[in-house]
């Protein structure tokens, strides 16, 4: 089955056979690639998760140590992009193990994001207290300012007025105590910035210790103040000193829940952090397990293919080769003129019809061969046939200039007689016309005898009718003569019969007896008329046939006559005919044999022309003959080439 | 050669237009002899009558008889018993009679048999009957007709001439002869064959 298939089925075979085991080796290729792709595509999600809490961790640290907006936002809308991205590849996968992890990853970020929040609300509190420090500070301060401006007028309206030393020095401690205060806040406020800053115990302790030296040193300025306006003025520094000791209690208290949020938020990131780089390492680790899988899965299938491939190729080959070597064998032999070897290859496909093809050449070059070698036969022979021609032709070239010149003599000759032609065809025309004229006669003659004979014809005709007439009345007279006949036996008996009476009556009978003899011998008279009258009779109808077969034959003959009239009339005016023809012939052959002369002269050079000829072609045959021998040496060497044909085995 | 044979042929037509003429005449006379040809049958009726009378014999030795031709030979018979001669135009056989019997036939209302005297005598066939005449002998025993080819006529034959039947003649021909005249006519005995027994049929026939 396989043998009788066409080639391309063979090598299409092969094809599907490959293609099917490529697409084998590419769907196990694809496949694996897939997962690998999958599994990638997870790992890459995973490795987000970690970019996106180190940029978490990154807008977070910034966030604390800039306070800026902007940060706290990121990390934000990153935390809420990391959710997404957990969920998401929550779907993904499919194992129990990632989907806890990725739970554990949710979770984390939920404690982060609350922690976030809380660091954040903290935060937005401590600038709350921060802001009331600063008013307070600032109020305390302004106040402060006032009362040593205040007091520094005192001290100068004194000394215009010279006021004792007392009341100077009085004011003088006074705007220092003021001063002190200023100087105080000053500090407060440097420590203050030193515990946000630094978020050391000393500043905050120095920062109490200020805000109670200005609140001691207010108290003692009030008691000392005798005017209303600067005690108030001393009652609002101690109000605004507690306030501002009051914003800094509550924002150092701030301060450690913030912290406490601080390490939620780095506990939390630590473990999505790890949860994640524990993801992480398990996708790559199946990532890898897929990749190699899928290597050798494609691997085997490759190499199966090639091995697949490869003997089927090899049977395809085979399949094709093997016979095509036989078949260029044989062609190999053919080339070498041996047509003796049979291709023994019977198939379906296109080797078969090859073999087949190879099989009717070799048939048709045998035969070929055949009749060329049959015709090579022939062309020898018929060589040495034309060679023989060719010495004839030869010896006739010479007898053709011999006769050349006799035809040039005999020409001269021709030439009187054309002359003499001439002169004779006129009178020949003459003559014709003559003849011409006669035969017009002639014809008339003939019309007349035809009327003539088919009158006759039609006399004759009535002579018939008349004969016959006569022997249908012959016929009454035979009637007539019969009853006489019959009359005179009649009587015949009637005289009988009277002798008998008569002898009878005896004595007195005789006379009797004798009148009875006499009318005995009557009738015996009687009846021999009759007999010659019948006899006549006869003869009359005899010659009566006779004249009608007379008429008739001559009837017959006028026919033939008139026939033969007709005939011979018609022969001459045919004569007619060919006589004027003869006669137009005559006056062309006077006028053609002039022209005859004329002919004749150029025949005179055309045999001069001849003689020429024939020389050229004495030359000619000498040619022929080598040509001849060339052509024989040529077909000896054609049955030379004919012999390195190997015909028959 | 071919102008002798027309003169040859050549018809004469003066001789046929005389030779019609001539015909022509004679069928105007009424076919009445030329006064030569008259002549000439007078001359030869004068020399017919010129000639002498037969002598008339004697009355006692003649016997009248009528001749008449049967199988070409002459028989006679005498014609006393004759009552007549007559043509035999149409007759009618009958059945179970003696062969010689020919048949009947009707001659002026009577019915008359008819015998063939050949058969009747039992003479050998000998050519052609002509059986065209009828003679009617009868006498106061008998009546029949004889068939005879011819009836020559009647002629008286003389008794003496009669001479009897020749010896070589035997059984019933010598019976019925008379004897034969010198002319070799056979006169039959015509009183004896009208007395025969064996003319007389009578035959029956079972039924």
């Amino acid at each position: 089955m396989f043998k009788d298939m066409k080639i391309s089925m063979k090598i299409g075979f092969g094809f599907i056979v490959i293609l099917l085991l490529a697409a084998a080796v590419v769907y196990f290729g694809h496949t694996g690639l897939l997962a690998v792709e999958d599994r990638v595509d997870k790992a890459d999600d995973v490795n987000r998760m970690v970019k996106y809490v180190l940029e978490v961790r990154r807008s977070e640290k910034n966030y604390i140590l800039r306070h800026d907006r902007q940060h706290a936002d990121d990390a934000l809308a990153k935390l809420d992009e990391m959710k997404k991205q957990a969920k998401e590849t929550k779907t993904k996968f499919k194992q129990d193990v990632n989907k806890i992890q990725m739970d554990d990853v949710l979770a984390a970020l939920d404690d982060y994001d609350r922690a976030f929040h809380n660091y954040f609300d903290i935060e937005v509190k401590q600038k709350e207290q921060e802001a009331n420090m600063v008013r307070e500070a600032r109020e305390l301060e302004k106040i402060a300012i006032e009362l040593r401006q205040s007091q520094k007028k005192e001290y100068s309206r004194l000394r215009a007025r010279n006021a004792s030393e007392a009341e100077l020095n009085d004011k003088l401690t006074k705007s220092d105590d003021a001063n002190r205060m200023i100087k105080w806040m000053l500090e407060c406020r440097r420590d203050e910035k030193n515990f946000i800053l630094r978020d050391n115990i000393e500043s905050s302790q120095q920062v109490i210790q200020s805000i109670k030296n200005i609140i001691n040193q207010a108290i003692d300025l009030k008691s000392r103040f005798s005017k209303k306006e600067n005690q108030e003025m001393a009652d609002k520094i101690i109000v605004s000193a507690e306030e501002y000791q009051k914003a800094f209690f509550k924002y150092k208290e701030l301060n450690n829940g913030l912290e406490t949020n601080i390490e939620k938020m780095v506990n939390s990131a630590r473990s999505l952090e790890d949860t994640c780089a524990e993801a992480r390492a398990d996708q790559k680790n199946k990532m890898q397990n897929e990749m190699t899988s899928a290597i050798n899965m494609m691997l085997s299938g490759i190499i199966a293919a090639i091995v697949f491939g490869i003997i089927i190729s090899f049977v395809i080959i085979r399949a094709i080769t093997i016979p095509i070597a036989m078949i260029t064998e044989i062609a190999k032999k053919i080339s070498n003129g041996d047509l003796a070897h049979e291709v023994e290859i019977v198939q379906k496909d296109e080797i078969g019809q090859l073999a087949d093809a190879f099989r009717n050449m070799k048939k048709n070059m045998q035969e070929q061969a055949g009749a060329l070698k049959d015709a090579i036969n022939v062309i020898s022979s018929s060589t040495s046939e034309i060679a023989a021609t060719v010495t004839q032709l030869a010896s006739s070239v010479s007898e053709t200039a011999t006769s050349a010149n006799e035809t040039t003599t005999t020409i001269e000759e021709v030439k009187q007689t054309a002359d003499l032609a001439s002169k004779k065809s006129k009178t020949v025309s003459e003559s014709a016309q003559k003849a011409q004229q006669i035969s017009i006669a002639g014809k008339q003659a003939t019309d007349e005898t035809i009327d003539g004979m088919s009158r006759i014809k039609t006399q004759m005709g009535s002579i018939a009718e008349s004969i016959v007439t006569l022997s249908e009345q012959n016929q009454t007279i035979g009637e007539i003569i019969a009853t006489v006949d019959d009359i005179a036996e009649q009587t015949n008996l009637l005289a009988v019969n009277s002798s008998i009476e008569a002898v009878k009556a005896g004595e007195m009978g005789k006379g009797f007896s004798v009148v009875a003899q006499e009318i005995k011998d009557l009738a015996n008279q009687s009846k021999q008329a009759t007999k010659r009258v019948r006899a006549i009779l006869n003869e009359v109808q005899r010659a009566t046939g006779k004249a009608v077969m007379v008429t008739e034959e001559g009837s017959k003959t006028v026919e033939a006559g008139v026939k033969q009239a007709k005939q011979s009339g018609e022969a001459i005016s045919t004569l007619t005919g060919s006589i004027t023809e003869a006669a137009q012939a005559a006056i062309q052959i006077a006028s053609l044999s002039q022209q005859q002369l004329v002919g004749m002269e150029q025949v005179g050079s055309a045999m001069m022309n001849i003689k020429e000829a024939s020389s050229q072609n004495a030359s000619g045959t000498k040619q022929l003959e080598i040509a001849a021998q060339n052509l024989d040496e040529l077909g000896r060497k054609l049955k030379q080439i004919m012999e390195w044909y190997k015909l028959e085995a | 050669m071919r102008n002798d044979d027309v003169n040859s042929n050549k018809i004469d037509w003066d001789q046929i237009h005389r030779r019609l003429d001539e015909a022509k005449a004679a069928i105007e006379r009424g076919f009445s002899l030329d006064p030569e040809e008259k002549i000439k049958v007078l001359k030869q009726r004068a020399k017919l009558l010129s000639r002498e009378a037969e002598r008339i014999e004697e009355e006692e030795g003649q016997l009248e008889v009528v001749e008449f031709v049967l199988a070409y030979e002459n028989y006679a018979i005498e014609s006393e018993y004759i009552s007549e001669v007559y043509p035999l135009r149409e007759f009618t056989t009958i059945p179970c009679t003696p062969n010689f019997v020919i048949g009947i036939i009707n001659v002026r209302g009577r019915i008359i048999s008819i015998i063939d005297l050949k058969k009747f005598f039992e003479l050998p066939e000998k050519g052609i009957a002509d059986f065209n005449k009828v003679i009617i002998i009868s006498s106061d025993l008998n009546e029949f007709g004889i068939v005879a080819d011819n009836i020559t006529g009647v002629r008286s034959i003389p008794v003496s001439e009669i001479q009897p039947s020749l010896p070589t003649l035997t059984g019933v021909r010598e019976e019925y002869l008379k004897g034969v005249s010198e002319d070799r006519i056979v006169v039959l005995d015509v009183v004896k064959i009208l007395s025969d027994p064996k003319i007389i049929v009578h035959e029956e026939v079972g039924i």
